[in-house]
C-alpha cells in the first residue's frame, strides 16, 4: 500500500499547512452561531487528507475561512495558519489574493453552478492562466496551455470543447473543467469541497481517480472533503474526523478506520453497510440522535447525547483533543 | 453549440411586433444617417411665398410648410437626427453612470451602498420632469444640458436595477470560484459579474432611450430643450400649439415621429425582455 508508505518517515519540517484551533462564527439576526469550533490539522507535501463529517459539521466553512472566503458576517479567528513559509494569519489581503490559485486552489460541489454561465469553457481556462502567467506567454501559446488542461483532465475533443458553454456540458463534464481550471493556476495545494456529490456514482468515481492521478503527478497535496467514509478510506493517506464543528479524531486513515479511538468513529463506521459483518435481514446499524443545532447549547463533549458510554463527566467536563500519539482523539475515554 | 446571440435572434425574430418595431427603429436611424442628403430642402430655408402650405404629394412640399414657411418634411427627418442623436447620448451617458455606481452599490455593499442608494432615492422621489426643468433651468439652455438633464433623470432606475442584479449575482458559486483561483474584485465585479447583468441592462437601455427622447421632446415643447430654428420634434409640436385647430397636420405629424419612435422601442424591449428571461430559465 503506497498510502501507508506515504505517510511514514514524515517530520514536521515538510509540512505544507499547519492549522490550529481555528474558529469560525457567524453573527445572524438570530445570534451568534460558532460553526467551526476548534480545528486544527495539518498536512504533508504531495499527500492527501481527507476531512469527514456530517453536513453542518464545518468541513467546508473551515476551508474556505482557510481561503479567507467567509462572507462578510463571518468572525473567526485562530492560534496559527501557516501555508508554506506564509503566516496566513498576518497575510496582507493583496498578497493572499496572489496566494489564492496560486498556492492554494479548490475545487466546490456543485460544478454547474461553479462555472460562469456567459463565458465559454476556453475563455474561463484562458483568464484564469492569464491572471497567473500574463507577462510570461503569447496567446497562442496560452490556447494551447488551456487545450493541454482539457486533456491532462480527460476531456474529449478538448478543442472544441473549449468553445462550450457551461450549460452545455454534462455535470462531470463540468467537474473536469473545473479541476482543470484549477491546475491551471498550479497550485501546491487543492482543496476539493466535495467534489462528487452532485454527480453520479460511475462519474464520480472517475474524478477521484483524476484528482488522485494528478496529486500523484504534479506533486500537489490534496484536501478531500467528503462524507463519504469509503472514499476517504480509498484515497487519502491521513484523516480528520469532524463533529459539530470540532475534529473529534485525526490520524493515519489505517488506524483511525482500523481501530477507531472515538465513540463517534466507531458509530460512523458501524454505520456502514457491509458485505459479510451482517446478516441479511438485521438492520443496519444507526447513531441514536441528531446532530445538535448551532443554537442549541450542549455542555461537556459534544457528542454525549447520542454516546452509548457516556457518563457524568462526558456530560459536564469538556474533553481536550489529545494528540500525543499520532491518532488523536477528543474523548474522556478513548476507545 | 449555438451562439447565444444566434439563439437570442431566432426567438426575437419569431415575434412580429419586435421585428416591426426594429424595422421601425432601423429606419429611423437610415433618416437620421442620410437626413443632409435625402431632404429636399434645408430644415431652416423659409419659403415666405409659401407659408401653411397643408400637405400635398403632388406639390413642392410634400408634407406641407409651418407657419414660418420651411418644409416640414425636410424638419422632420432632421428632427430624427436630433431626437435619436440625443437619444443615444443620454442611453450611454445614464448607462455608464448608472453601471458603474450600481456594481460599487451592489458589489461593496455596507455604506457605500446606503450611501449611494439614498442619494438614488433622493433623486428618484422628485419628479424627473420637474427635475430636468430644474437642471435645465440651472445651466441654461442647450442641447448639451437638455442631455445632462435628462440623463441625470434616467441614472436612477439603472443604478436600481443593476444593483438588484449584481447583489443576486455575487453570492452565486461561480463568483467564490472566481476568487478562489485569485481573480481581483475589479476583475470579478466588471468581467465575471457585469456580463450575467447584461440582459436586464439592455431592455432597460431600450426602454431608457424611449424615455430620454419623450423627455427631450416634453423639454422641447416647454422651451427648455432645442431652441428654434433646430428642427427638434417636441419644439415643433410646441410651435405649432397656436395652429392645432386650423393646421392640424403641423401637431400631428411630430407628434406621430415621437409615438412611432417611442413605441417602436418599447416593442422592441419589451420583446427583448420575454427573450432573454425565457434564456435564463432554459439555463
Amino acid at each position: 500500500m503506497t498510502l501507508k508508505q506515504e505517510s511514514k518517515n514524515r517530520g514536521k519540517e515538510d509540512s505544507l499547512l499547519e492549522i490550529e484551533a481555528l474558529q469560525v462564527g457567524f453573527a445572524t439576526n438570530r445570534g451568534h452561531i460558532q460553526a467551526v469550533k476548534d480545528f486544527s490539522c495539518h498536512l504533508y507535501q504531495n499527500e492527501t487528507l481527507g476531512i469527514v463529517g456530517e453536513s453542518g459539521s464545518g468541513k467546508s466553512v473551515a476551508n474556505l475561512a482557510l481561503l479567507r472566503l467567509l462572507p462578510d458576517n463571518a468572525e473567526w479567528q485562530a492560534t496559527k495558519i501557516k501555508f508554506m513559509q506564509h503566516d496566513l494569519l498576518t497575510l496582507r489581503s493583496s498578497e493572499f489574493q496572489r496566494l489564492r490559485g496560486n498556492g492554494i486552489a479548490m475545487v466546490f460541489q456543485n460544478p454547474m453552478t461553479s462555472l460562469n454561465p456567459c463565458f465559454t469553457v476556453g475563455q474561463q481556462l484562458l483568464e484564469t492562466l492569464q491572471i497567473h502567467h500574463q507577462h510570461l506567454h503569447s496567446k497562442t501559446f496560452q490556447r494551447e496551455k488551456a487545450i493541454a488542461l482539457l486533456q491532462q483532465v480527460g476531456i474529449p475533443a478538448a478543442a472544441e470543447r473549449m468553445r462550450s458553454y457551461p450549460h452545455e456540458l454534462s455535470g462531470g463534464m463540468a467537474q473536469r473543467v473545473m479541476i482543470a481550471i484549477a491546475l491551471a493556476c498550479k497550485p501546491s495545494l487543492l482543496i476539493a469541497d466535495e467534489p462528487t456529490t452532485a454527480l453520479d456514482v460511475t462519474i464520480s468515481r472517475q474524478i477521484l481517480n483524476l484528482l488522485d492521478r494528478i496529486k500523484r503527478r504534479s506533486k500537489m497535496s490534496l484536501i478531500l472533503i467528503s462524507h463519504d467514509l469509503t472514499t476517504v478510506q480509498q484515497y487519502c493517506a491521513r484523516v480528520v474526523v469532524m463533529y459539530a464543528g470540532e475534529v473529534v479524531e485525526s490520524g493515519n486513515t489505517t488506524e483511525v478506520f482500523g481501530k477507531p479511538r472515538h465513540p463517534y468513529t466507531k458509530a460512523l463506521l458501524e454505520a456502514l453497510p457491509q458485505k459479510q459483518s451482517h446478516a441479511a435481514g438485521k438492520p443496519l446499524p444507526t447513531i441514536e440522535g441528531t446532530v445538535p443545532s448551532a443554537y442549541d447549547s450542549v455542555t461537556g463533549c459534544l457528542f454525549h447525547p447520542r454516546c452509548q458510554y457516556a457518563d457524568a463527566k462526558c456530560r459536564t467536563e469538556k474533553p481536550i483533543l489529545n494528540n500525543k500519539t499520532s491518532q488523536a482523539v477528543r474523548c474522556h475515554y478513548p476507545l | 453549440m449555438t451562439h447565444p446571440l444566434l439563439e437570442l435572434w431566432r426567438n426575437f425574430s419569431q415575434s412580429k411586433g419586435a421585428l416591426l418595431g426594429l424595422t421601425t427603429i432601423l429606419l429611423f436611424f437610415g433618416v437620421a444617417l442620410g437626413a443632409g442628403v435625402i431632404s429636399p430642402h434645408s430644415p431652416t430655408l423659409v419659403f415666405s411665398d409659401a407659408v401653411l402650405l397643408p400637405p400635398d404629394l403632388s406639390s413642392e412640399h410634400w408634407l406641407g410648410t409651418d407657419d414660418l414657411g420651411r418644409d416640414m418634411l425636410s424638419r422632420l427627418l432632421h428632427g430624427a437626427r436630433v431626437s435619436l442623436v440625443l437619444g443615444i447620448l443620454i442611453v450611454i451617458t445614464s448607462l455608464f453612470f448608472g453601471v458603474i455606481l450600481g456594481l460599487t452599490a451592489g458589489y461593496l455593499g455596507g455604506i457605500t451602498d446606503t450611501i449611494i442608494m439614498r442619494i438614488t432615492d433622493v433623486v428618484m422621489s422628485l419628479p424627473s420632469i420637474l427635475l430636468a426643468i430644474v437642471v435645465v433651468s440651472v445651466m441654461g439652455t442647450s442641447l448639451l444640458n437638455t442631455v445632462v438633464a435628462i440623463s441625470i433623470v434616467a441614472i436612477p432606475s439603472f443604478v436600481r436595477l443593476v444593483r438588484a442584479s449584481v447583489i443576486a449575482e455575487k453570492n452565486k458559486n461561480y463568483v467564490i470560484c472566481a476568487r478562489c483561483f485569485g481573480a481581483s474584485h475589479f476583475r470579478i465585479a466588471f468581467l465575471n459579474i457585469l456580463p450575467n447583468c447584461i440582459a436586464p441592462i439592455t431592455v432597460q437601455s431600450t426602454l431608457a432611450f424611449s424615455d430620454g427622447i419623450l423627455n427631450i421632446a416634453a423639454l422641447g415643447f416647454l422651451g427648455l430643450g432645442a431652441q428654434p430654428p433646430t428642427p427638434e420634434w417636441g419644439t415643433m409640436l410646441a410651435d405649432a400649439r397656436d395652429y392645432i385647430v386650423s393646421e392640424p397636420y403641423l401637431v400631428v405629424l411630430p407628434g406621430l415621429c415621437i409615438l412611432t419612435v417611442v413605441i417602436s422601442f418599447n416593442l422592441v424591449g419589451d420583446v427583448l425582455r420575454d427573450c432573454l428571461d425565457a434564456k435564463l430559465k432554459k439555463i
